[in-house]
């Protein structure tokens, strides 16, 4: 007498999808045959059955846990240090500089002035290629995100 | 249907390393039933189950960065869902898959049912009892092949188990759920 057919045999002629009835062993063995009737049940089972769903709000949990990203400071630590650098600097220049220079300089207002104008549109100009810059990158981000692309 | 949920995988990725919290909502929405799925076949409790989903997903968006999609990110996930899970399981000293208990409860197998044709219909209404009475790296794999339709290789990917051993489980967890099957079967009828 031929020895049964293994669950392993049985559970892969059920999933091979051919007609299991065909296979020599199992049209002389009817306790094979009721096995893969059994196996061919679950497997059915199997493919109908539904796990429970996420609880509902469960996304919003999540989310909630999630902090939101931080703003980009305007303020860049680089920003901070130099500008403590130049009041440094300032300072020390002031202390360390002799009187006659600074009666010459007080005496060439222009030269003050000038130099002010100069420092002013260098600071405005640096703060708006750095911000356009930003903005830019926010901008790449966005359209690589598709998230504006207009509807077809 | 939400335009969100239209954006091919890349682009929702890049949006939400980003910061885009849209992008952020909408891969939860995703992936949020294969998570629960995996957390809850592998680890008992509801408050540990609730806490632990949502580690998932801080830990997927702390490391988001890092997913070079060599893999699809459900598959990711996934595998996030899995090691975090082990590590909580292992902190609790509990075993993923206890050979013990498995060859005890299942071997050999009972023939006293073996004659009795089972129905598609009663078999349904007793397979989830079945389904939680395996041990959990069973429930785990028949969960991830059977209801997430992931192949051998994205289990592989998932658990790190290689395919053949997979497939071995698969068989041992299938026999196991059907003599499982076989008794809650008869004990309902009796009832």
């Amino acid at each position: 007498m031929n020895s049964h057919l293994s669950d392993k045999a049985l559970q892969d002629l059920v999933l091979s999808k051919e007609d299991a009835l065909l296979h020599p062993h199992l049209s002389g063995c009817e306790a094979c045959r009721l096995k893969l009737q059994h196996y061919q049940t679950l497997f059915a089972a199997l493919a109908e059955h539904e796990l429970a769903d996420a609880p509902v709000g469960f996304a919003d949990l999540v989310m909630d846990q999630i902090p939101v990203a931080p703003a980009v400071a305007s303020t860049r630590p680089v920003f901070v240090l130099t500008a403590l650098l130049a009041g440094i600097a300032a300072v020390v220049g002031y202390r360390l500089l002799p009187a006659s220079v600074w009666s010459y300089v007080q005496g060439q207002q222009y030269i003050g002035i000038g130099l002010l104008g100069v420092g002013a549109v260098l600071v405005l100009g640096f703060f708006m290629v750095t911000q356009w810059k930003h903005y830019q990158h926010q901008i790449n981000l966005i359209n690589r995100s598709g998230f504006l692309q207009p509807d077809e | 249907m939400n335009e969100i949920s239209l954006i091919p995988e890349k682009q929702l990725i890049a949006a939400a390393i980003a910061g885009n919290r849209l992008a952020l909502r909408q891969i939860v929405d995703r992936t949020q039933k294969l998570v629960v799925h995996i957390v809850h076949s592998m680890v008992a409790g509801k408050e540990d189950r609730e806490d632990l989903t949502q580690d998932v997903y801080l830990k997927a968006f702390r490391s988001l960065h890092s997913f070079r999609q060599e893999a699809k990110l459900s598959t990711w996930i996934a595998r996030i869902a899995y090691n975090t899970c082990l590590n909580h399981l292992q902190k609790k000293r509990l075993k993923l898959l206890d050979i013990d208990e498995v060859v005890e409860q299942y071997e050999p197998s009972s023939d006293s049912d073996a004659f009795e044709l089972l129905e598609k219909k009663q078999v349904c209404a007793v397979l989830q009892d079945a389904i939680d009475q395996l041990p959990a790296l069973y429930r785990t794999l028949i969960t991830l092949y059977h209801f997430s339709f992931f192949n051998l290789a994205e289990i592989s990917q998932v658990t790190g188990l290689p395919e053949g051993t997979i497939k071995s489980y698969l068989y041992r967890a299938r026999k196991a759920l059907l003599q499982t099957v076989l008794v809650n079967y008869k004990s309902k009828e009796v009832l």
